[in-house]
């Protein structure tokens, strides 16, 4: 994975120290709380509904060994003894104290970490595939043009006040990951005819109160261009983006009031000049970019014979294998997901006991490298196939090996009313009873490739608009209620949930996803996944089963 | 008279007065006037006051002005009506590196002591003196970072970590 130059790690110490003297005026008082809040923002620092929350940035969601450790020990020594992992493959602390955040910052840049711009009206932490780089389906590894991205994109010093906060994702398979759909700027990496990498461009997409889908705004941009393509769009968005009102001010808005052809416009027209200038990338940079992303010493003599074995011996074993593991283009090599979504806890969350535990297991098994899912799981990307029955028994030991990737109880949660400030309604209370009655109904019928999002507010960090089946939390005087939506998708089928009818209680609504799945495997033919069942059926007998 | 920040870290006492469009030329004073009445006006303003300088809206689309607009103006005052409004970094970058112009380039508005190394980095070489910011701290502020990543092509020339230039 990327390592810091001696100038990276500069820029970072220079950044604690800036920091340390902000809070300090801060706390001295030659700072107002409405000067400090953006910079703390930039910081990844929130005020939240009991204390602060920390973001902090793993960039496009890969960590090393020792920071995964680092991140275990900071959320034992500052905070309560765990961290949330985000949608944004982030790490959220949720209960530091404000005035030891300088010291939690200095720890971070022992092992190149931060929270640089992990939060504010900024170009936010860049995701992309958390199987970069072994997906078996992948055309090329997006991860030396993320980091190019995010070095571009760190204390850039025009687009630290945008209108509004600005997300990218990268995505170079099939089967995108990355929900690139849904970001402010989705970019495909893949070939052209030439077999050169290319990019083609998609701006606009986004979730919150007003989701909408990404318009494709350039095909086949050749890679050199790439720094100075997304310097075009940025500009043309600081420069026009609404400021009037927050919830009008995301590019998405400003794409849409302007139609996306009209906005392509606008941006070739920025780009004219920008083209062929120093943002320009060339073959040495490209090159140099990829060394930093070295392929790992792979072993051609594993035995994936002692797998099949252990599989037929051990039913749990062979259960998991079945649902989270990924296949790997190495052949004797399988991607191994770890579920943080085990019955009974909260999406996302992960002890320091676990993090070092992981951080021991990437050390003997994976090459000690380990990915952060934006569904708000981990990955081990390498694991030898004659490794996976250890890995699976030290996993299961730590609660860390629930069977559930892609099916419904693997699923995208935001903190909710329980943590979040903004947040109408709990959902991880929510979430965890669902939990609870799917785990009989999954046993019976054993859904796959079932996404159920939930978020607490509009705001929609849990990204209910794009779950097969969406619940959001709203408020009606006072009271926790909760909308549904199916048939959303953020794959490249990627479309918006449908509104399923009025909302329903907090009493109500496990009742009402069960419901749903009820339909469902009813109305399912043979192997046909949720989606596509509902996509031929329609909302009718699903709302039927719901409001009768 | 406000105080003005140079880029060398010089506090110094703003010797531009800013005119109301209605307002009349003193002689001897430089002074600083709409865009409006730059373009109406400008080789009459050139005659008569000691320097003129142009206050420019951060709504403006500099790239559909003539490309002689700047032409004679001594200073380009850019707005910060907030200081979360960065839409004049964009407006300063364009100035810099677009329309080739190399005079004096002002932030005003909202010039916090956090910005300037944005500020800088941008090309703006003046500065409205920020409220929070002390005398003794200036040195300090104005060299936060000793490297950055981007190539803007104006402000310190500085180095950039990785191989992206």
């Amino acid at each position: 994975m990327y390592k810091y130059s001696e100038l990276d790690q500069t820029l970072v110490n220079e950044r604690v120290e800036q920091f340390r003297d902000q809070t300090r005026r801060f706390l001295d008082g030659e700072l107002s709380e409405a000067q400090y809040l953006p910079l703390r923002l930039q910081n990844g620092l929130y005020i939240q509904r009991f204390a602060p929350m920390l973001r902090i940035a793993i960039p496009y969601g890969t960590l090393s060994s020792n920071q995964l450790r680092k991140l275990g020990d900071i959320a034992q020594r500052y905070d309560k003894g765990y961290g949330h992992f985000t949608t944004r493959t982030n790490l959220q602390l949720n209960w530091p104290k404000l005035e030891e955040v300088p010291e939690i910052l200095a720890e971070l840049a022992t092992v190149q970490m931060h929270a640089i711009q992990t939060s504010g009206n900024c170009i936010r932490n860049t995701t992309t595939d958390a199987l970069a780089g072994v997906a078996a389906d992948e055309i090329e590894d997006p991860r030396p043009w993320c980091e190019i991205i995010r070095q571009w994109s760190t204390f850039h010093p025009e687009f630290a006040f945008l209108p509004r906060k600005f997300k990218i994702a990268v995505s170079s398979t099939a089967k995108d990951r990355a929900a690139t759909r849904v970001h402010d700027i989705g970019l495909h990496l893949r070939h052209d005819a030439q077999g050169e990498p290319c990019f083609d461009v998609i701006v606009g997409g986004g979730l919150g109160r007003t989701p909408i889908i990404g318009e494709l705004i350039r095909e086949a941009l050749p890679w050199p261009h790439m720094l100075s393509y997304l310097e075009a769009v940025l500009r043309v968005y600081n420069r026009l983006g609404r400021r009037d009102n927050k919830y009008k001010a995301r590019i998405k808005i400003l794409v849409k009031e302007t139609g996306a052809e009209r906005f392509a416009e606008l941006v070739e027209q920025e780009w004219a000049y920008l083209k062929d200038g120093d943002l320009t990338l060339n073959q040495a940079q490209r090159d140099e970019a990829i060394s930093w992303f070295p392929l790992p010493r792979y072993s051609t003599d594993v035995d994936s014979a002692a797998l099949e074995q252990a599989k037929q011996e051990d039913a749990r074993f062979a259960l998991w294998c079945r649902n989270n593991l990924r296949a790997h283009k190495q052949p004797g090599y399988q991607a191994v997901i770890i579920s943080l979504k085990a019955p009974g806890e909260v999406p996302g969350d992960c002890s320091s006991e676990q993090m070092a535990a992981v951080a021991d297991l990437a050390d003997a098994h994976s090459f000690g490298e380990i990915r952060v899912m934006h569904e708000q799981n981990l990955v081990l990307t390498d694991v030898r196939e004659d490794a996976l029955y250890e890995v699976w028994k030290r996993l299961d030991a730590l609660d860390l090996a629930t069977p559930n990737i892609d099916k419904v109880t693997d699923l995208i949660c935001c903190p909710g009313l329980d943590f979040c400030a903004l947040a109408n309604a709990g959902s991880i209370g929510v979430a965890l009873e669902l939990n609870e009655r799917f785990e009989t109904l999954d046993e019976l019928y054993d859904f796959r490739d079932l996404r159920l999002n939930m978020s607490g507010c509009m705001n929609g960090c849990g990204h209910h608009s794009v779950g097969n089946i969406g619940v959001l939390g709203v408020d009606k005087k006072g009271e926790e209620w909760y909308q549904l939506t199916l048939g959303g998708s953020s794959r490249n089928d990627a479309r918006l949930g449908d509104r399923l009818g009025a909302a329903v209680s907090r009493d109500g609504v496990v009742d009402a996803v069960m419901k749903i799945l009820e339909v469902y495997v009813d109305q399912r033919q043979g192997e046909e996944n949720f989606m596509d069942t509902y996509l031929r059926v329609g909302l009718q007998p699903f709302k039927e089963a719901v409001y009768a | 008279m406000p105080d003005v920040l140079n880029p060398d870290g010089r506090i110094s006492n703003d010797p531009w007065l800013t005119l109301d469009d209605d307002q009349s030329v003193p002689s001897a004073t430089p002074v600083i006037v709409s865009l409006a009445r730059w373009q109406a006006q400008r080789d009459a303003l050139l005659g008569q006051a000691e320097a003129v300088g142009v206050l420019i809206e951060n709504t403006e689309n500099l790239d559909a002005l003539p490309r002689d607009t700047f032409d004679g103006a001594g200073l380009i005052a850019l707005q910060f009506p907030a200081f979360t409004d960065g839409r004049a970094y964009s407006q300063a970058r364009v100035l810099r590196e677009r329309l080739g112009y190399s005079g004096t380039l002002r932030a005003c508005g909202e010039v916090l002591h956090d910005q300037l190394f944005y500020m800088l980095r941008c090309g703006f070489d003046s500065f409205e003196m920020p409220a929070n910011l002390k005398p003794e701290q200036v040195e300090h502020v104005l060299r936060t970072f000793s490297v950055a990543y981007q190539p803007t092509a104006s402000g310190p020339r500085l180095q950039r970590a990785g191989s992206l230039g």
